[in-house]
């Protein structure tokens, strides 16, 4: 931030009597213009390293913090320079172009180095079973399962043709199902016909689904009443079901603040390739006329 | 008590470790746009190269007077022949029409693109910044030493005071002229009747616009062009228009015409010579108003023979009656005697009351001073009454209701013209060019044109969608 900052500041001592004096304003093909152009296109470039810096993050070519910092901030300070460069003006459509790119790159930037602060505080606090994003889809499909199966263990078969004791599969360490609990066969329709009709759905899908349980104190609500009409030994496996509700939802949120997270990054790295590229264009027909 | 316990051991348990080995949807978009834009950049320069249209790298458009061949960028942009660099040189300009140069003292003289910008759309490409100017005339250095001219100029807010104005110049004009007696009320106007003038009465744009109100009648209206060596008006003003009718009116509305006995005096100050005549003498050379004072005396003798022979009266002594003694005299004398009374009265008063007369031993006429009325006070700068005309006229000239000598110098001074024009948004342009022309177009060589019709038509891509060929040259 020291370096971006003692740059910004030699560039503006030198651009302020540079566009005072020049005969015609301050203009790209000028020396002083030229210089920063070249030194502008120069931090570009710098900042576009980063995505090889993660690429390779072996590379012994300094901290991923640092990079992360130079890429912030000598990023930023490119637009002051970049603009000194070009007066302040924007004629021709290349050039209007790569304005409007880098423009856009900036902002996005800014944007994401904003919600790289924010939204990452938020996950802390609202998504306390947080996981690798990448393994949301794989742990849905776990909860599923688990859900399914202390759902056989309290109501018996899903489809409610035979009872039985235990889990599918005999596996009763995983979820502690209850082995063999004398409950009254409307008590356990009723829980069977609840997971069915509106649990199973949301917890395969939780999105599409538009369940109430997706809302915290709806389930809750939902939960309650359940408690209230099911018999004290579903209890547990009602606590069971609230749990894995949760847990769907944190997912849910905790895949919604990533999308916020990384969305912009579909904007500001491609903007930033195409900029790159065009700009590296500008150069070479910029020197030839 | 949930018996849902969430251990490190359960949530490893729930890790699949070959997750990274897919491809995750916002990976694979960041990767699918990452190669489209670039991509679709490039291919939008290819496509232009190839249709060889080149405007993807124009800095924008030209100026309407290069518009015609805007799209042909070798028309400018020469070959370097070491390298791949297409610069415009001054040679390209020069190719096309002279830029002379500004003073032979100089000792900078800058390229003509450095000053002259392009592509910045439909300027005027004389519009040029004042830092053109000030780039020398902040700290005027010549090739002769000391410059003629004001050493450092840095903007008009900090422009010297007019030379005229300056407390060692001299008005160069001999015509007594008292302005204050002139705007006074109830003046003795033609045929004894009272008037007021005004100010367009005797000051009016060289282009006429009606009869002079005091003038001769039948005297045509004089008008003045400018002219000036670093001031050509014609240049200034016409470089907007390219019709040249329209360019020489705008030209001729510029400056005032120069105020001649005939327009504005003629009315009110009759050169009469002798009563019996009702034809004033002609307002010119002392020689040409004596042969005609002795065509008019000769012609009424020769009508009127008993002239001659009237008793004259002779010089009168104080305190005696006057006596009368019957003369005669010969035609010739009596002529040469009655062109003398006239010329006195003509030399000492008539005439002597707006010009100099000087008389010299062995000529009996006298010597009339020039008048060197100054038609244009500031010869390096432009100044256009025209473009000022809905202001008053005593709103810049406040001096002219007190002046009362000749050797007043009636410009507004500096202070009056930055009042409008001044580097600020809601003011009048403050350019150097708006008043002061860099070239001096008197050295202006004129070049054959290089360009075919046919050429420019051609490299005029859209050229069906514009206005005819005439329009734009006439633009």
């Amino acid at each position: 931030m020291i370096a971006a900052a003692i740059l910004l500041v030699i560039a503006t001592a030198i651009y302020i009597p540079y566009a005072l004096n020049s005969p015609q304003g301050p203009r790209g093909g000028s020396a002083i213009g030229l210089a920063f152009g070249i030194v502008g296109f120069a931090l570009m470039i710098f900042a576009g390293l980063l995505g090889a810096r993660k690429k390779f993050p072996v590379w012994r070519v300094g901290r991923a913090q640092t990079w992360m910092r130079g890429h912030l901030w000598l990023g930023l300070v490119s637009l002051p320079i970049i603009l000194f460069h070009a007066g302040f003006h924007m004629r021709g459509t290349l050039t209007l172009v790569l304005m409007i790119l880098f423009f856009t790159v900036i902002a996005s930037g800014v944007f994401g180095a904003a919600l790289q602060i924010y939204i990452p505080r938020k996950i802390t606090i609202e998504v306390l079973m947080e996981t690798i994003y990448e393994q949301i889809d794989h742990i849905r499909s776990q909860l599923r399962d688990e859900a399914d199966q202390l759902a056989t263990a309290a109501c018996g078969s899903l489809d409610g043709k035979s009872d039985v004791d235990t889990a599918p599969g005999g596996d009763t360490s995983a979820s502690a199902v209850e082995v063999g609990v004398e409950v009254r066969e409307d008590a356990r329709d009723l829980l069977r016909e609840f997971y069915l009709c509106r649990m199973r759905a949301f917890v395969e899908d939780p999105a599409r689904s538009h369940s109430p349980l997706g809302d915290p104190p709806q389930a809750s609500g939902i939960f309650e009443e359940l408690r209230l009409r099911l018999p004290r030994e579903l209890h547990d496996t009602l606590k069971d079901f609230e749990s894995i509700c949760d847990e769907e939802r944190q997912l849910t949120r905790q895949a919604r603040l990533h999308r916020v997270l990384h969305a912009w990054l579909l904007v500001h790295v491609p903007l930033s390739y195409a900029l790159l590229a065009l700009a590296a264009v500008h150069a070479v027909m910029a020197l030839r006329f | 008590m949930p018996r849902r316990p969430r251990t490190a051991k359960k949530l490893a348990q729930r890790i699949e470790l070959s997750y990274f080995k897919r491809a995750h949807p916002l990976r694979r978009w960041r990767f699918i746009l990452s190669a489209t834009f670039p991509a679709l950049a490039i291919a939008w320069l290819a496509v232009a190269g190839v249709s060889k249209n080149r405007s993807p790298y124009s800095m924008g458009p030209v100026s309407a007077p290069h518009a015609l061949f805007g799209q042909k960028c070798s028309a400018c942009h020469v070959a370097d022949t070491v390298s791949f660099r297409h610069p415009v040189t001054d040679q390209t300009c020069l190719a096309c029409h002279d830029g002379p140069i500004h003073h032979a003292d100089q000792v900078f003289t800058p390229s003509c693109s450095s000053c002259h910008v392009e592509h910045q759309g439909r300027i005027r490409l004389i519009a040029v910044r004042a830092s053109s100017c000030t780039q020398c005339h902040a700290d005027l250095t010549t090739r002769a030493g000391a410059p003629h001219f004001v050493r450092s100029v840095l903007s008009f807010a900090r422009h010297p005071e007019f030379a005229p104005l300056r407390a060692n110049f001299k008005n160069p004009g001999t015509i007594k002229f008292n302005h204050a007696a002139h705007l006074a009320p109830n003046l003795i106007g033609p045929g004894g009747q009272r008037v007021k003038l005004a100010c367009d009465d005797c000051h009016r744009p060289g282009a006429p616009r009606g009869s002079w109100r005091y003038g001769q009648p039948g005297v045509e209206a004089v008008t003045f062009s400018g002219g000036g060596q670093y001031a050509p008006v014609s240049a200034a003003i016409s470089s907007s228009f390219h019709s040249s009718a329209a360019a020489q009116q705008r030209v001729e509305l510029a400056y005032m015409a120069p105020s001649t006995y005939a327009n504005t005096c003629f009315s009110c100050h009759p050169l009469q010579f002798d009563a019996r005549f009702a034809a004033s003498v002609p307002h010119d050379q002392p020689a040409i108003v004596h042969a005609f004072l002795v065509k008019q005396f000769q012609a009424y003798v020769a009508a009127h023979p008993e002239a001659a022979r009237q008793q004259a009266a002779l010089p009168r002594l104080p305190g005696m009656a006057v006596p009368r003694q019957a003369r005669v005299l010969g035609r010739d004398e009596w002529v040469a005697e009655q062109v003398s009374a006239s010329e006195d009265l003509l030399w000492r008063k008539t005439c002597a009351e707006c010009h100099t007369l000087t008389f010299s031993a062995g000529n009996s006429l006298p010597t009339i001073a020039p008048s060197r009325i100054t038609k244009r006070w500031l010869p390096h700068a432009n100044f256009s009454h025209d473009a000022h005309r809905m202001v008053t006229c005593v709103s810049c000239h406040a001096t002219i209701a007190s002046s009362q000598l000749t050797a007043d110098v009636n410009l507004p001074n500096v202070r009056v013209c930055q009042e409008c024009h001044a580097a600020r948004a809601s003011a009048a342009p403050a350019g150097c060019f708006e008043c002061h022309t860099y070239h001096d177009w008197s050295r202006e060589k004129v070049y054959p044109g290089k360009f075919s019709l046919p050429d420019l038509l051609k490299s005029s891509r859209n050229f069906a969608a514009r206005p005819p060929v005439a329009a734009i040259i006439n633009r």
